[in-house]
């Protein structure tokens, strides 16, 4: 096994608080200036063009929650950015990006513009994968038409928004938990390439799973 | 290969997506999604869920372990009510460590809480074992 071992809770048994850190007052500030500024520039609208051509308009701080959309519009080198607001819609080249889901999307990054940023350091990752999705974003993401939903996720992949990923992926593994193999490949439409005998093989290795402790 | 399947094929063939590969599956099917996104949305399953849908595809197989990179050890210990001695990580933890070390190739964090007296033996107990692994 490669990499660094994080021994969390080594220190043993009494339970720790974050420890404060020293400049907190200054980065207090730098907070407070960053939100102001977010604040500001979601007042600048942009327009997004789907795959099928329909233009959506979107809060520019929102939009840039999208890292494929931010990296655009990083490359138009544009200082004054209440011009990007009277340009060209933005095109989304991927068949994924339909009207519909185009049109969540924007619906999802509009009410999740001011999230704090995820944080690519690990030491959150594990508590931000199990948390539950909020009560808002359960029922968002519960879309009775499964192509619409794969769409969503999809799209959101291409535009590399990893909170809405994460949430269409928190949603399926949800749908799924606890059910059967049959039962998920329906429901999933999966096709099975297994053989019957490469299939008896993985639930042999995996027996344990279904012992009890 | 019926006249249905044949139908859809033709039309999953004219209309090809931006990166010239041809649409093959229906939108409604998992089996839509490459290799990268399926990684990252089987990465969520629980534990347990991750060995029990490895056996759904091949493409599953081969994505379901790529992107869990935590590992918390308290998946595989027995719960706590069942801790009174050392000997009781069972041969299911055994089994259950065996596997976790041979299919997630990508681990880089490993979780350990020790919020009782007998999980923090069970952690002395237990380390040498998982530092020792490759």
């Amino acid at each position: 096994m490669n990499g660094e071992y994080s021994l969390d809770t080594t220190e043993g048994m009494a339970a720790s608080g974050d420890p404060p850190t020293n400049n907190a007052v200054d980065d207090y500030d730098a907070e407070e200036a960053l939100e102001r500024q977010r604040e500001e520039e979601n007042k600048i609208k942009i327009k997004l063009k789907s795959f099928e051509g329909g233009v959506y308009e979107c809060g520019l701080t929102a939009a840039k929650m999208s890292v494929m959309v931010a990296n655009m519009l990083d490359a138009l080198q544009e200082t004054d950015l209440t011009k990007i607001a009277t340009r060209e819609p933005i095109p989304l080249q991927n068949d994924a990006v339909t009207n519909k889901a185009l049109e969540k999307i924007v619906e999802w990054v509009d009410h999740h513009w001011d999230d704090p940023p995820i944080d690519p350091d690990f030491d959150d990752e594990k508590e931000r994968r199990n948390e539950e999705l909020s009560h808002w974003d359960k029922q968002f993401i519960d879309i009775a038409d499964q192509g619409e939903l794969f769409d969503i996720i999809a799209a959101a992949n291409f535009m590399d928004i990893k909170g809405l990923v994460e949430v269409g992926a928190k949603h399926i593994c949800n749908k799924i938990k606890g059910k059967s193999c049959t039962e998920v490949r329906e429901m999933l439409k999966i096709h099975n390439d297994f053989t019957p005998e490469e299939e008896a093989a993985i639930h042999k290795e995996n027996e344990w799973i279904y012992a009890k402790d | 290969m019926d006249s249905r399947s044949c139908d859809q094929l033709s039309a999953d063939m004219a209309k090809m997506s931006m990166n010239g590969t041809p649409e093959e599956y229906p939108k409604d099917s998992f089996d839509r999604y490459g290799n990268d996104l399926c990684e990252v949305i089987l990465s969520y399953l629980s534990f347990k869920d991750s060995f029990r849908f490895e056996c759904l595809s091949k493409q599953w197989q081969r994505s379901v372990f790529t992107s869990r990179h935590i590992f918390s050890v308290s998946d595989i210990m027995p719960k706590k009510s069942q801790f009174n001695e050392i000997k009781t990580i069972t041969d299911n933890g055994w089994k259950a460590l065996e596997s976790v070390v041979k299919k997630w190739t990508h681990i880089t964090d490993i979780h350990i809480d020790i919020d009782s007296q007998d999980m923090e033996r069970n952690f002395e107990f237990f380390t040498p074992h998982l530092i020792g692994t490759d």
